[in-house]
């Protein structure tokens, strides 16, 4: 059997702050943005005062977009770019040109990893996250609209994608055969993650809140199957929590200093709560930060408690709940609490039923990206009527910065 | 300035509240509008008198659903007392009009309910409901045990597929 029939199984996601791919132990994450290339001059001026060591492929990447018959900065590269444009909005893809230039980005740079270990991405099939707003009618016409894109030979159906290293100034271009796609819904990805590790292959009624930087995702999984009646994205997050305490910084320095959210938001994963404000002394955000994480976590309470109430009438429960995404550790002791609280469960139980991305060995940001390759695997296992192999570890993660 | 209250309803109430719906389905939007009326009214005196409104108006909902808004006489004159006490600072004129609108309102609302109330108990079998046991709470298990779920390999084939588009 040829290299090329085997069908490698890769997960997708396009966030709205990131997007992510996987395959076999590699996660990669890059900025769900892309942006407009320099000219070729500016472009040969900007890599003779481009002072930065780091020519990595994935802090240095364009796309040709075949629509518009040019190159796209993807990620980091957008810093460059006059005109930028974020893949989602809200959550949902903004634009189809767009997002098809993300999913090559992500496949394109899936392949050079792959490669550095010495495989081959030649074959794939895509497990793609997708949001509960989208419904799958227009992830359907997406879709419709990448096989449009795709070069067919025979009865299979290539993905072409022509790539540039802007700082090394060197262009690839490589072809993906796309075997086939399979959806879920966003959060579902770490139920699967869930599934395949902790739950060791048994199904356990889940529920799933995933906050993100510009929304959070509550999705319960009733016997193997998202319930979409009470899944919804709501559109706070990170972003809401930062936003407010640039604000308060603003009104409380009389609006003469606006902290811009970005650095804000750069101090939470190392809990420095300190921020300078020009010519007005160091600002101490960590009681601000605790009462905007109290508010957030109060209504992700709130609605998790209406939904146990929906569920229990229907004589449904739920046996594990995790949270996870990107606003995770900010707010996992705080939900964790209110669900703890609104069962009245004393300690230990409540360790043992509200888990966070720890319980897969994945990390709370990629875990939904993990479930949509398991996804795939499970779909290829199933093509060929064998049972799904469990098990996966991430031991490579590749980002921009 | 004006007071201001906020109702907040729980899942018990609002399971109060549906059950209100269902059983007095013509008259439901009018009693709910009366017992919000009534509860903002009676939960400053509530307060007073060291009862927590919630209660009161559960107790309220409660007894609407049952189909019998005031279970004796007696009932009915102490829950008129509570309006009247609650307008004795008023001008006597306002306070008489006032209270003999609530009164009217609350009158107009057990007419309306009574044709329902009636005809929902018979349909909805709580006439056959006789528990001879004082009520009790469920205990609730807590322990962290959780049954091991349905193998996912079995289950997968045969269950619903994926979403799955072929390129």
């Amino acid at each position: 059997m040829a290299a090329n029939d085997v069908t490698i199984p890769v997960g997708g996601e396009l966030g709205t702050s990131a997007s992510k791919f996987c395959c076999g132990d590699t996660v990669l994450l890059f900025s769900s943005v892309v942006g407009d290339a320099l000219t070729e001059s500016m472009e040969n001026s900007w890599r003779h005062m481009n002072r930065s060591v780091d020519s990595r492929w994935i802090k240095n990447l364009a796309v040709f977009d075949d629509s518009r018959n040019a190159w796209r900065y993807v990620g980091a590269m957008t810093r460059r770019s006059e005109k930028t444009d974020w893949f989602t909005n809200k959550g949902l893809i903004s634009n189809y040109d767009d997002a098809f230039v993300a999913i090559k980005a992500g496949l394109f740079l899936l392949y050079l990893e792959m490669e550095k270990k010495g495989q081959k991405l030649d074959k794939i099939g895509l497990g793609f996250g997708i949001t509960v707003r989208h419904g799958e009618n227009v992830i359907e016409k997406f879709f419709a609209y990448i096989k449009d894109h795709m070069v067919a030979r025979g009865d299979k159906k290539f993905l072409i994608i022509k790539a540039k290293n802007v700082a090394l100034n060197e262009v690839r271009e490589i072809e993906i055969q796309l075997d086939f796609c399979v959806m879920q819904y966003q959060a579902y990805g770490a139920y699967m993650a869930l599934l395949f590790s902790k739950y060791n292959m048994s199904v356990h009624n889940t529920y799933i809140i995933d906050i993100g930087h510009g929304t959070w995702i509550k999705l319960p999984v009733i016997d193997n199957e998202a319930e979409i009646g009470l899944s919804d994205s709501f559109t706070e997050g990170i972003h809401t929590i930062t936003r407010n305490i640039s604000n308060v910084i603003f009104e409380s320095s009389e609006q003469k200093f606006k902290i811009p959210e970005q650095r804000l938001m750069e101090r939470l994963p190392t809990k420095d709560y300190k921020i300078e404000v020009p010519g007005a002394g160091v600002f101490d955000f960590s009681k601000l930060l605790e009462q905007q994480t109290t508010i957030v976590a109060r209504d992700i309470g709130d609605r998790v408690a209406a939904d146990m109430a929906t569920l229990s009438q229907k004589g449904q429960s739920i046996d594990y709940f995790i949270i996870i995404g990107g606003g995770a550790h900010l707010l996992f002791d705080k939900v964790k609490k209110n669900i703890g609280d609104y069962f009245g469960w004393p300690q230990d139980v409540v360790d043992q039923r509200v888990l966070d991305s720890a319980s897969t060995g994945v990390d709370s940001r990629h875990i939904n990206c993990v479930g949509f390759m398991l996804l795939a695997r499970d779909q290829i296992a199933m093509d060929k009527g064998e049972d799904v192999q469990p098990g996966f570890s991430i031991t490579n993660i590749v980002k921009e910065l | 300035m004006e007071d201001t209250s906020y109702l907040v309803i729980d899942s018990e109430l609002e399971s109060l509240f549906l059950r209100l719906g269902k059983q007095h389905p013509e008259g439901s939007k009018d009693a709910l509008k009366i017992v919000l009326k009534t509860y903002l009214k009676l939960a400053e005196g509530s307060r007073r008198r060291g009862v927590d409104p919630i209660l009161s108006l559960q107790e309220l909902v409660e007894r609407i659903t049952s189909g019998d808004l005031y279970r004796t006489t007696k009932d009915k004159i102490d829950h008129l007392d509570t309006l009247l006490e609650k307008k004795e600072d008023q001008v006597e004129h306002l306070e008489n009009s006032a209270v003999l609108e609530e009164i009217r309102e609350i009158k107009n609302t057990i007419r309306k309910m009574s044709g329902t109330a009636s005809r929902a108990t018979q349909t909805s079998g709580l006439s056959e409901f006789n528990p001879s046991d004082a009520a009790k709470l469920i205990t609730v298990e807590q322990s962290g045990e959780i049954k091991k779920g349905e193998n996912y390999q079995n289950l997968r084939k045969k269950g619903k597929p994926h979403k799955k588009i072929n390129f």
